[in-house]
């Protein structure tokens, strides 16, 4: 469990023993702040209140990881789509796969800038297969490892016009799937919005029962 | 436009915390709150996106335009004047500015303006047509189905975001009118209930969480990505 934590937390560049902190600093800040309520308020309704928020935020901060986790993998695999389209560009304009790569360099993020930058080094001094096999294992799906298989068929066996097609056919197939689940994953942010007013709307419901059952105690305590 | 949906988003929370609470204090509190959230940061956050939508929008016009153009007139300057004249002003002017350079730098020129990886893609293109000829459009194919990807992306992005906003906005109302409901249902109990200390507190918590949707949903709404635009 603790590696786990801790190469999500490095896999998203973040710094293990300062995200610990924040998590044990947090814990500590809601137990002062229980201590005090309860102290001057004597209400345990708030300290139920404040231990909830507690979990919820708990449980937040360590989900956190995993979503970023995700993110700045949908983030890679859409830039491979965008600098893959841009190739596609090159390759159909004069350029050999080699000069293609090397001016994706300058439309890369860093991160892919130092995954372009290896490929182009492994390719200057292996001329098989696997800088291909390489470059694509850095990204999930299935379809990146046929993408990159088809580029190397283009070097290994000319440019030629079938060649291309076969890795514009694949690639056509990656950008169809990629637009659709991009137009899914806004579709899913955005659906979330709509239960935030059911929370509210819960937070009040919450709120007037314990409130309307307190005074009938109180009622009841006078009677 | 954005300040007085502000204007209106913090009166509506200003009045429903008055009348559930009854305290002055905090619903001027809640009121502020919400005009200054609006004032610094969504007014920015708001006024960045429809600039980059904007942008974007007029970079794939300029593109499109100008090989169309270049396919009828055959030369940079001829597609370059005609492209201009149904670009917006900003654009001419920007383009008036270095009326000295010969066209191609004037394309080189808008990277600045239009920072989006596409339009550097599209100079490259430009530059190679330049130097070497060819079939323009058949050069730009790839170029033109990568931008016509990201605009349909931009507009279904922009279309969703309303429908959400009109959701979010419509449950929001419903949720929050139980409050003002309830206080005129319950009538002297809810004058018992709001002597209550967890009850005041809680309602305060309920509404600074609705300001923290509205946050949620302002973040959601103006995140659109477009590769090499930076403000």
């Amino acid at each position: 469990m603790k590696n786990n934590l801790k190469s999500k937390i490095e896999y998203c560049g973040l710094n293990y023993k300062t995200e610990i902190r924040k998590l044990v600093l947090i814990n500590v800040g809601f137990l002062l702040l229980s201590s005090v309520v309860y102290l001057f308020l004597k209400e345990l309704n708030f300290l139920i209140y404040i231990s909830l928020l507690q979990l919820v935020l708990d449980y937040l901060l360590l989900s956190k990881y995993s979503t970023k986790m995700k993110q700045l993998d949908e983030e890679r695999e859409n830039e491979f789509v965008t600098i893959i389209s841009y190739f596609e560009v090159f390759i159909s304009n004069k350029n050999n796969v080699y000069q293609s790569f090397c001016k994706l360099v300058q439309y890369s993020s860093d991160w892919m800038k130092d995954l372009i930058t290896n490929f182009i080094k492994e390719i200057d001094s292996d001329k098989t297969v696997q800088p291909f096999i390489n470059f694509a294992n850095n990204f999930k799906p299935k379809i990146v490892s046929n993408i990159m298989l088809s580029i190397f068929t283009m070097v290994d066996q000319g440019e030629s016009f079938e060649q291309v097609n076969q890795f514009q056919i694949l690639f056509e197939q990656l950008l169809k799937s990629k637009k659709l689940e991009n137009l899914e994953k806004k579709q899913r942010s955005l659906s979330i919005l709509a239960s935030l007013p059911l929370i509210g709307a819960a937070g009040m419901t919450i709120t007037l029962t314990i409130s309307v059952i307190s005074i009938i105690g109180d009622l009841v305590n006078v009677i | 436009m954005i300040l007085l949906i502000g204007f209106i988003v913090s009166i509506a929370l200003s009045l429903i915390c008055f009348i559930s609470t009854q305290n002055l204090i905090s619903s001027v509190l809640i009121g502020v709150i919400t005009i200054l959230y609006f004032f610094i940061y969504v007014k920015k956050v708001v006024k960045n996106k429809d600039e980059l939508v904007d942008r974007f929008q007029s970079c794939y016009q300029f593109i499109n335009n100008f090989l169309i153009a270049l396919l009828i007139k055959g030369h940079i300057s001829g597609a370059l004047a005609s492209t201009l004249e149904s670009q917006n002003e900003e654009t001419k002017d920007l383009i008036e500015s270095v009326d000295s350079k010969d066209p191609l730098e004037k394309i080189v020129y808008l990277k600045d303006y239009f920072k989006f990886d596409t339009y550097s893609l599209f100079v490259d293109l430009v530059s190679l047509y330049n130097d070497e000829g060819g079939d323009a459009i058949q050069m730009s194919r790839y170029l033109l189905n990568q931008i016509r990807e990201e605009e349909e992306f931009v507009i279904n992005a922009e279309r969703m975001n309303k429908k959400a906003l009109v959701e979010f906005t419509i449950l929001w109302s419903f949720a929050l009118s139980i409050l003002v409901i309830l206080k005129f249902a319950l009538d002297d109990f809810f004058l018992r209930i709001i002597t209550s200390v967890f009850y005041q507190v809680s309602i305060v918590c309920i509404l600074l969480f609705a300001l923290v949707s509205v946050h949620i949903a302002v973040k959601k709404i103006t995140n659109i990505k477009i590769k090499g635009w930076s403000k």
